[in-house]
């Protein structure tokens, strides 16, 4: 009777339905009652603003400071939007509405990362190997950034300016939120969202809607939802690389775009293998081989000039 | 200008889908709950450009309630003139006005429901949770809903009907105070 009464309430209950439902209803006050209850329950879920979460507790000071270097440059970078900026506004306001709005591009070197801040305060953390554009000034009617690559996005909230991260195949919208997408060009796009919530959209046309704690990934073309079922892969942030019950295949095609290199896996034994554990990325492709070796009998040649690591 | 149509867009983009699932709870004809809705949002809009409006919701809802009470009044006028209409389909039409002209916005929307809701969805498990939040989605259909989970059709009524039954027994206080009002 409860999936009968679900779809009276939902409007789409057959005529046929409709009398057996009206009929309960009807035989018993009870009845009437529970329907009642069910129906403004109903209404209440529908206004209720499922999308509102509240904000996640700000990120965790990351480790990053370890690469002094990289702040360094993400500060000289500020700076310059800010010059950039400060600049617009001494030229007036109508030199500032007919200023091109200048791209600037940041690459984030292989086994790197780098952390940004925007002009609006949105906070941007880029994985190694990956490619971020953005406008040094935001337009009036939205916020388009490009990615290639993976970046954590931890965006500054604004209903009349929609967010919006645009990748090779997909572009995901953006309704403040802190999420991650991760779009190595030919690699299977993937968005995962923490808090808040944001729209995926293929160049087809297909949307998608992620609510908190779920994520989107390509497979075969076509995009599925899923569970975020451990927060462990996103936490590259703090410079680990982490690997759950993973195929060494898909390990090291991790690896590989991460650090940019290429590995060569000839040792059958070792390809058959899963593990899970966690890397420093600071620590390098060297110290993950040597301690895949610890149990593992193998040998690796690296080429110097192609960077391809061999194993035997 | 651009400014005015962004927001127009963003405030269907909010409403309009809940606009239409609140009216087709009760006119249940999906062309009639899409232009009750419509026509809601673009009273709303004229509103607002004349003035505040406080809570889009309530107005939304209060709208969308007259509307559809008109819609069914009409409705039992226009079926007691044609005489082949069933006994059974004029009550239950007297059942969804009732139901309806028994809710009220500033009972049903105030902060206190809409916190207890908004915890409920929140402490609902985690695939109950999930497929509720998509069927709020726009042209989601519970077979789309199905196989982007990829779980069946019944599985996904079974975690429909869970999450209402969750939420209905929660609020049962408040809703039960209603009760005593009509």
């Amino acid at each position: 009777m409860e999936k009968l009464l679900l779809k009276y309430i939902g409007g789409h209950a057959s005529d046929e339905e409709r009398r057996k439902v009206l009929e309960w209803i009807e035989a018993d006050p009870t009845h009437k009652k529970e329907y009642e209850s069910l129906q403004k329950a109903y209404v209440v879920s529908v206004w209720e603003d499922i999308e509102e979460e509240k904000a996640s507790a700000a990120p965790r000071k990351n480790k990053m400071i370890r690469l002094s270097w990289l702040r360094a440059a993400a500060a000289i970078l500020l700076v310059s939007l800010l010059w950039n900026v400060r600049s617009l506004i001494w030229k007036g306001k109508s030199a500032l509405e007919e200023e091109k709005i200048g791209m600037q591009t940041v690459h984030v070197p292989a086994g790197q990362r780098v952390e940004l801040i925007l002009q609006d305060g949105t906070k941007v953390w880029l994985n190694a190997n990956s490619t971020f554009r953005f406008p040094s000034r935001f337009d009036a009617e939205k916020r388009e950034v490009y990615l290639n690559g993976e970046g954590r996005l931890n965006v500054v909230h604004n209903d009349h300016l929609p967010f919006i991260v645009k990748t090779e195949n997909y572009s995901v919208k953006v309704l403040g939120t802190d999420f991650n997408v991760k779009a190595y060009g030919i690699d299977n796009f993937e968005t995962a969202l923490m808090s808040g919530r944001v729209e995926v959209e293929s160049t087809k046309g297909k949307k998608f809607m992620l609510y908190p704690n779920q994520k989107v990934v390509e497979e075969h073309g076509n995009l599925k939802v899923y569970t975020i079922g451990s927060m462990d892969p996103y936490r590259w942030r703090e410079g680990l690389l982490c690997f759950e019950n993973e195929s060494v295949e898909s390990l090291f095609q991790k690896v590989e775009i991460y650090y940019q290199i290429k590995i060569t896996n000839k040792n059958k034994k070792l390809a058959s293998r899963r593990y899970t554990g966690k890397f420093w990325m600071d620590d390098g492709v060297e110290h993950m081989l040597r301690v895949l070796q610890l149990n593992n009998d193998f040998t690796y040649v690296r080429n110097f000039e192609t960077n391809e690591y061999v194993i035997h | 200008m651009e400014i005015l149509k962004q927001s127009f867009a963003q405030l269907f983009k909010n409403y309009h889908h809940r606009s239409v699932l609140f009216a087709k709870s009760f006119v249940r004809l999906d062309e009639v709950a899409e232009d009750i809705a419509s026509d809601a949002l673009c009273i709303l809009w004229e509103r607002m450009k004349k003035e505040e409006v406080l809570s889009v919701k309530s107005f939304l809802f209060r709208v969308i309630k007259n509307k559809s009470l008109d819609y069914l009044k009409h409705q039992k006028v226009t079926r007691k003139v044609i005489e082949s209409i069933e006994d059974w389909e004029s009550r239950d039409l007297q059942l969804r006005i009732d139901t309806l002209e028994s809710m009220h916005e500033d009972e049903m929307l105030t902060k206190e429901i809409t916190e207890i809701a908004h915890r409920t969805l929140q402490a609902l498990p985690e695939k109950t949770r999930q497929v509720f939040l998509m069927s709020r989605q726009e042209n989601l259909s519970g077979k789309e809903i199905a196989q982007q989970l990829d779980i069946s059709v019944k599985g996904v009524e079974y975690h429909m009907s869970k999450a209402l039954k969750v939420l209905s027994v929660n609020l049962k206080d408040y809703l039960s105070v209603f009760l005593f009002f009509f």
